[in-house]
């Protein structure tokens, strides 16, 4: 069966700046695919050449056999975005922007009418339809903004972090509208520098740092590959010095990375099993306040550390 | 059509909703020109118009109605309104009107006087020798000021006329006078009331102004569509602003990735544009003509050319677009030209007190041609009158919306919106 989507060595310049750089996969039908990068990894410029915002500089991508170059309009209604911007008439009704959009896919009538209270059913905005959207919260514009992009039922999604800047409910509102979207048959092209959606919603996964992208396959394929990287948690007491002890154990030779979130430390090791007793005894003699400890299973977070030698959230 | 017609309805809602930008675009401008008028004296009759009109007078004549009218245009009461200016030849008179340095050329033919001097109470069979007047044609208002003088003039003589024949024929009827006593009579009467007129019929001025012998134009009249196209350059260039705003709300680059083509989108928010512009300028000339009686003139007329103009205003603000690549690049830039524009566009004073080389260069702006044209509506010009400004106007709109289009395709598709 061919590809839903085939990027071939898709380059795009800005200037001297190469923001994607022969970037080449494929999506099978029916497929969530997500392109997982920091920010600045080239994600956005991928899907705005795939959804025909922008040319690329050389090479080219084939949606159901489309090219992006040279059949725009077949691409565009293939295709549904959902962009990483609020990208809404935040003075006009959830209604009147999805009767705007609709109609911008060549939607109308009762056709129209009857898809509008579908997707606002769908991300549950029923009730609050007819209020202007600039008097909706961030996590309900999010879904409006989704919901503009699944009006006309596109054979291809394009979500691009879709989750950004929303509180948590949301967010599982969203990630598990994706899920619902994918088992009704939509193949979905997601972005997100979130390791933990990516590996929560991804069939397959692309691993994207400086418009290159770096690894692409299953999430099994990736951490077999990349498993020479473990990870170590040690949650500290507020009262601890963290910069004092994140010096001295950037000096074991164990360790080959300390990251630091509040009171959370990240150590990567090359072995956790042998490298744990002498982390702890460390951060004893540092007099270290050890609230927990935990020995991390190989994930995307380790893969991307491995290949990049830097944590995805840099 | 469909996407099109929508992409406007939908910039045009949003207009709407905006109670701010509402009151910015509509009542704003009728506001100022209001507070204009009350500052100039439009509504108190104390019109602080142009001074000092320039005009050339021929007096041909010589006779007692020619020189007293020369004395009129002379007179202490009118000195500080008019500057008269002798001349010999009435094609150098007429001269001086096209290089700009007269408003106005005045002809008193010879035998002006004795054409219309009663001679035995009867009127004379003979056609009156007519006025001959050549005006500039952009200068309405100045040239409404020195029509109503020789129009007041005439009616003067007219008057004198009618009370003359009146007295006369009432003498002749009761035969206290004989007919051959008539004009010792009438020389007597003028003696004794310092009255030189006793006039014949069809007192006319030929003018090379069409139909607008008896139409005077209000300085409120052409301040207001000054000041109402000032706003209009302001309001097309927040117009045209929408591009820029939607591009960073990124609702643009959503409009470009739907099954849409780029020149919908365009000439969709074009469309809006233009018809925020044309309802800004149609609702002022409307609301000012019903509530202040100004006279615009020809309505077939003013609402083509408001049309016209708002579509070359359209062309301005989305060349600025196409130029300048942050709102307030576009915010500062349509402020200033809507300023210089509407200065040269009679926005604050008439076109006629600029300089004619400034005069001249006001032809860049729409407001330059639509100051023109509404100036010769009026003064009771129609629409055929307004051919070559709307023609102007048209490729004016055109040229720049052509080359603000091509360069808002290259850069969105370059840049991807």
């Amino acid at each position: 069966m061919p590809a839903l989507l085939e990027a071939k060595n898709l380059v795009r310049k800005f200037g001297h700046i190469t923001a994607v750089d022969d970037v080449s996969f494929d999506i099978q039908q029916g497929e969530i695919f997500s392109l997982l990068g920091p920010n600045g990894a080239g994600k956005t410029t991928t899907i705005s050449m795939l959804s025909t915002l922008l040319e690329p500089s050389s090479g080219d991508a084939l949606i159901q056999g489309f090219s992006i170059k040279n059949d725009n309009m077949q691409v565009r209604e293939l295709i549904g975005i959902v962009p990483q911007e609020i990208a809404l008439y935040e003075d006009l009704s959830a209604r009147e922007n999805l009767f705007y959009w609709g109609r911008l896919y060549n939607l109308g009538g009762p056709a129209l009418e009857n898809r509008v209270n579908e997707v606002l059913e769908q991300i549950g905005l029923s009730e609050r339809a007819k209020d202007r959207v600039k008097t909706y919260s961030g996590g309900m514009k999010r879904r409006v903004n989704i919901a503009a992009g699944l009006l006309h039922k596109p054979k291809l999604l394009f979500m691009d972090e879709p989750t950004v800047g929303i509180d948590p409910q949301s967010r599982r509102m969203i990630l598990d509208t994706i899920k619902e979207l994918n088992q009704e048959g939509m193949t979905i092209l997601y972005t997100t520098h979130h390791m933990e959606e990516a590996q929560e919603l991804s069939d397959r996964v692309g691993i994207m740092d400086h418009g290159k992208l770096i690894a692409i396959g299953t999430q099994d394929e990736l951490t077999q590959e990349t498993n020479e990287t473990d990870l170590i948690q040690v949650q500290l007491d507020p009262s601890d010095d963290k910069p004092f002890i994140i010096s001295q154990l950037e000096t074991m030779d164990e360790i080959q990375q300390v990251k630091i979130e509040e009171n959370a430390l990240s150590l990567f090791t090359k072995d956790a099993e042998s490298s744990l007793a002498p982390i702890i005894n460390r951060l004893s003699q540092l007099e270290a306040h050890i609230k927990a400890i935990e020995v991390v299973e190989p994930n995307l977070e380790t893969v991307f550390l491995q290949l990049t030698g830097r944590a995805l959230r840099d | 059509m469909r996407k099109t017609w929508q992409i406007a309805l939908k910039d045009l809602k949003l207009i709407a909703r905006n109670p701010m930008a509402l009151l910015l675009f509509l009542l704003a401008p009728f506001l100022l020109t209001l507070g204009m008028a009350a500052i100039t004296g439009a509504f108190s009759g104390e019109d602080a118009g142009p001074s000092n009109i320039p005009i050339a007078i021929v007096n041909s004549d010589r006779e007692q109605l020619g020189n007293l009218l020369v004395e009129v245009f002379q007179s202490e009461e009118l000195k500080d309104l008019v500057s008269p200016v002798l001349e010999d030849s009435y094609e150098v008179a007429r001269q001086s009107v096209r290089d700009g340095e007269n408003v106005a050329a005045l002809y008193i033919p010879e035998g002006f006087t004795n054409s219309i001097v009663l001679l035995n109470g009867e009127l004379s069979d003979e056609a009156p020798i007519q006025l001959e007047f050549t005006a500039d044609e952009t200068s309405g208002y100045s040239v409404g000021i020195l029509r109503e003088i020789i129009k007041t003039f005439l009616a003067e003589v007219s008057s004198n006329q009618a009370t003359y024949q009146s007295a006369v024929k009432l003498l002749l009827s009761e035969e206290l006078i004989m007919p051959n006593e008539v004009p010792a009579f009438i020389q007597s009467l003028e003696d004794e009331l310092g009255n030189e007129a006793a006039a014949n019929r069809g007192y006319e001025i030929v003018s090379n102004l069409s139909e607008n012998a008896n139409n005077s134009v209000s300085y409120m009249a052409i301040i207001a569509p000054g000041m109402a196209m000032m706003f209009l350059m302001w309001n097309v260039g927040s117009g045209s602003l929408s591009f820029l705003t939607e591009r960073r709300q990124y609702t643009l680059q959503r409009n470009l990735i739907s099954p849409t083509h780029a020149s919908q989108i365009i000439i969709g928010k074009t469309l809006s544009i233009f018809l925020r512009g044309f309802a800004q300028v149609a609702i002022l000339v409307l609301a000012s003509g019903l509530l202040f009686k100004l006279n615009w003139g020809n309505w077939t007329g003013v609402l083509v050319l408001i049309a016209a103009v708002s579509y070359a205003a359209c062309g301005w603000g989305m060349l600025l677009t196409s130029i300048f690549k942050t709102p307030r690049q576009v915010s500062s830039a349509s402020t200033s030209i809507g300023l210089i524009f509407g200065q040269l566009g009679s926005g604050f004073l008439p076109m006629s007190t600029l300089p004619n080389w400034l005069q001249t260069f006001g032809l860049i702006s729409p407001n330059g041609w639509g100051s023109r044209g509404f100036t010769i509506l009026a003064s009771g010009g129609n629409l055929a009158d307004l051919t070559g400004i709307i023609f102007a106007l048209l490729v004016m709109g055109t040229l720049l919306l052509g080359i603000a289009s091509f360069s808002f395709r290259k850069n969105v598709l370059q840049d991807g919106g």
